[in-house]
């Protein structure tokens, strides 16, 4: 059967079309806050290791969680060369230039492509690094015997229900079916002909 | 349901939209999953191509009419527009129903 025309496809976006810039906010404001209480804690970890239950298990929880942060950053800013829209385009190049086609505009799908899958990786290092952030304070939490002992097992409990809250969230982000709705079986003009 | 994924904790991961039909979809693929659709493709075997289709859920994905509703969701996520005509193309030269 002979098909006459080819089936239109719109150009790749972000989605929510605002994904991105709250993505690049994660990657530049959240994590370096994050990276920078991960090597404060390091420090005090480091500098008095007796007040810890476990000094060892938490200065590597905290190392963990300081390089999945920096990465999620590195990553990111790697991720945000491939993002681009018309208005960038734009502005480098003249109304002639654009009609002549030049290579970034022929790339800018490729380059979309590129930065969903960079940027997937930066997500993935953030939510790591924010579970094990959690998880090293938990750690640094636990008392080691003295006064302040029944209060720190309770900051212990509330953390710990502060990582289950975040891992749950983080689990149905991830893996969420497709989104399965009525107008599934519409066709494409929304079941008006 | 958009609004709590961005305010809420935890970073939301990337979502995919089909180029065809507009269905957005999310899930985490890489050039392993395009090079397993490539090789079936390339065996231009009807049933095993029939078969990766339902099991990559692309029916699941896709609005009812979209053109490219036999392309599986990792297809859709990693291809630009020339890539998911010349797939769908592929397709259909060997499974004529679509």
């Amino acid at each position: 059967m002979e098909r006459s025309k080819e089936p239109y496809i719109w150009p790749g976006v972000p989605y929510p079309l605002g994904y991105a810039e709250a993505s690049a906010a994660t990657q530049t404001v959240a994590a370096p806050l994050l990276a920078g209480a991960s090597l404060t804690l390091l420090g005090v970890v480091v500098v008095d290791d007796s007040t810890f239950r476990w000094p060892g298990a938490t200065l590597l929880l905290v190392v963990s969680a300081s390089i999945t942060l920096i990465a999620s950053i590195q990553v990111g800013a790697d991720a945000r060369r491939f993002l681009y829209n018309r208005q960038t385009l734009e502005a480098w190049y003249t109304e002639d230039e654009l009609k002549r086609g030049p290579r970034a505009l022929a790339e800018r799908e490729k380059h979309f492509i590129q930065w969903k899958i960079r940027n997937q990786r930066a997500v993935i290092a953030f939510n790591a690094g924010t579970m094990l952030l959690i998880f090293a304070i938990t750690s640094v939490l636990v008392p080691s015997g003295g006064d302040l002992a029944a209060w720190r097992w309770i900051a212990t409990g509330l953390a710990l229900l502060g990582a289950l809250g975040e891992a749950w969230w983080m689990y149905h982000l991830f893996f969420r079916e497709f989104r399965k709705r009525p107008d599934k079986q519409k066709s494409l003009d929304g079941g008006t002909k | 349901m958009t609004l709590y994924d961005v305010t809420l904790p935890g970073e939301p991961p990337v979502a995919h939209m089909c180029g065809g039909c507009e269905e957005i979809f999310h899930g985490i693929f890489g050039h392993g999953d395009l090079q397993k659709w490539y090789q079936t493709v390339e065996r231009r075997d009807a049933e095993a191509l029939r078969l990766y289709i339902q099991q990559s859920r692309a029916h699941e994905l896709h609005r009812t009419a979209c053109a490219f509703r036999c392309l599986p969701p990792a297809v859709v996520a990693l291809s630009t527009p020339d890539q998911l005509r010349a797939e769908l193309r592929k397709v259909q030269a060997i499974l004529p129903e679509y």
